[in-house]
């Protein structure tokens, strides 16, 4: 158990100390106001940045999470934060194409998978930003202070020198980025050592007969992928060997995990309103379920 | 405090980075992760490292003793996991260079019968993956035998291999039901190498009384054919336990990626 706790913490923690630094850079070289005036003010525009933005930055869901909030903080649109957050674990090239190798080149099953996650960032994103995300800042009892010193930084008074501010700027990025992957990296490891918990005591033998019943098998593999803890650009091997299920129920285990997961939800109601963490789970969700059903059938006719 | 506890906080990054880097460089990572994820391990250690230092020497932050305690948590975890259960002395033993490695021949021959080396996992995949094995195609593979109520009520048992795609989260022991034809009968948790073939089955056998192995909690075979055994022998168990197999195309001709011993 202690094995698979630490091998997923290690799979985990590049990415998360990425999302780490991409969201310490953020914070302090991003003026707040002008990343959110370059992004479109109708909800298709915003829709959209959210979802390509994806495609263009693709980022493990570990590391997701750090830079999403960051980006609310700076007045990103929760619309298109939230979109982002979900969407860029499988709507990226990399994803996409270990579903397609995952499943013999099965593309039906590589449109489903973005489809099904599309329209569940989607809608998430557009109900968080109708006011399911309350106040328009993330918990800021959680965010990372900046390194002592740091305001002098910031607002450097005119005797430090260009030269001098320059020398810092690398080792205060990287403390700040060591900050937020403290931050994040506690709910890693409370949610790997769940799933290697449950990997190892959960009864498979009574998953494998559930997932002999058609409707049982989409929930099954549902709570599977939200157990299991399976990187994003891994789950699509994993489900293409669950040989007796059907293609709906792979679809949600591919779909669901990217989104909700045990250590994402430690993440979820540590960084954002009780209220907005259950939409971030709740939505997915049932999105997830109704898609996968409808879209596994008709992968399967097909 | 705040300072002691911040600075044990860095400690513990450091700590994380600094095992990240070392492991990534030795042959246990294989217990641990697939090692072609051994430059983005070993980048997120260096990464973690140098992030750690900017931040034992400039911390910042609140303290959250619930989050030192985690990652105390996880310092006592990778104490006990350790090298993995690699087999040999050599857990932790740097891995040979490259040019040291030398390309396993795909086939054996026994008796002037040639055999192409698969592990169950390669052989569950290829199938899967609707690559039929040709009639007169033998093979010769190596695995864990598991057996269960249903398999012995068909006189078969399962021969696994533990595979890995990214991480040990994701690992699932895969591979074939085997008809042992004359051969005696097997113990679970038995290595054995069987030389056989493959034949396909006119109606699929769902088999779902498998449960876990020692390399995997979660185990399956492929449904739609069965190894049938020419001889068995029971063998010590690989150094290796796992296999990093994903599905092929079949175009390309067999490489055995993990060595002499990944069959």
């Amino acid at each position: 158990m202690s094995r698979i706790a630490v091998s997923i913490v290690m799979e985990a923690a590049p990415f998360l100390f990425l999302g780490s630094m991409l969201s310490a850079a953020v914070d302090r070289y991003v003026d707040a106001g002008r990343i959110a005036r370059r992004i479109p003010s109708g909800p298709f525009g915003r829709l959209a940045v959210g979802l390509l933005g994806g495609m263009a930055m693709p980022i493990c869901e570990c590391g997701s999470v750090p830079l999403a909030r960051r980006l609310l903080e700076k007045g990103v649109p929760p619309l298109t934060a939230i979109t982002y957050m979900l969407a860029a674990p499988v709507i990226n090239p990399i994803v996409l194409l270990s579903t397609y190798v995952a499943f013999g080149g099965n593309l039906r099953m590589v449109f489903a998978r973005a489809i099904v996650v599309a329209v569940s960032a989607a809608l998430t994103g557009w109900l968080c930003g109708r006011g399911a995300y309350g106040p328009q800042r993330a918990n800021p009892g959680l965010m990372a202070a900046p390194p002592h010193g740091d305001q002098a930084h910031i607002h450097a008074p005119h005797h430090v020198s260009a030269q001098a501010r320059a020398k810092s700027l690398v080792p205060d990025l990287l403390s700040s980025g060591a900050a937020e992957f403290l931050d994040m990296g506690k709910y890693l490891i409370l949610g790997a050592l769940a799933s290697a918990a449950f990997k190892v005591f959960l009864p498979w033998q009574l998953v494998q007969a559930l997932a002999g019943s058609a409707f049982l098998s989409i929930s099954v593999m549902m709570l599977l992928a939200v157990l299991l803890c399976v990187c994003s650009e891994a789950d699509a091997f994993v489900a293409a060997s669950f040989v007796y299920v059907p293609p709906a129920a792979q679809l949600g285990f591919i779909t669901l995990g990217a989104m909700v997961d045990l250590k994402l939800m430690g993440m979820y109601f540590a960084v954002f309103p009780k209220r907005t963490a259950w939409v971030l789970v709740v939505v997915p969700t049932v999105c997830v379920f109704g898609l996968s059903w409808l879209l596994g059938f008709l992968i399967e006719a097909g | 405090m705040k300072r002691f506890l911040l600075t044990l906080d860095g400690a513990f990054v450091l700590g994380l980075g600094l095992y990240m880097l070392v492991l990534s460089q030795t042959e246990a990572y294989a217990a641990f992760m697939n090692p072609r994820f051994r430059p983005l391990t070993a980048a997120g250690g260096v990464g973690l490292c140098l992030a750690a230092v900017a931040f034992l020497i400039r911390p910042g932050g609140a303290i959250d003793v619930r989050r030192t305690l985690c990652f105390a948590i996880l310092g006592m975890l990778a104490l006990h996991a350790g090298g993995g259960s690699l087999k040999g002395a050599s857990g932790f033993a740097v891995k040979p260079p490259p040019a040291a490695r030398v390309e396993p021949d795909p086939h054996v021959v026994r008796d002037g019968v040639r055999y192409l080396k698969s592990n169950p996992a390669r052989l569950f995949l290829s199938l899967q993956a609707g690559q039929a094995a040709p009639p007169d195609q033998r093979y010769i593979t190596r695995g864990v035998v598991k057996r269960s109520a249903q398999l012995d009520r068909l006189g078969k048992f399962a021969l696994l291999r533990g595979n890995m795609v990214c991480c040990l989260a994701d690992a699932i022991a895969m591979g074939m039901m085997v008809a042992p034809g004359g051969s005696p009968g097997l113990q679970g948790g038995e290595w054995v190498e069987i030389l056989g073939r493959i034949q396909p089955l006119e109606t699929p056998i769902a088999i779902t009384d498998l449960g876990a192995t020692d390399q995997a909690p979660f185990a399956v075979v492929y449904n739609q054919a069965v190894f049938l055994a020419e001889s068995i022998e029971t063998i010590e168990p690989p150094r290796f336990a796992y296999v990093f197999e994903l599905p092929t195309s079949g175009k390309r001709p067999l490489q055995l990626s993990g060595g002499d011993e990944d069959y």
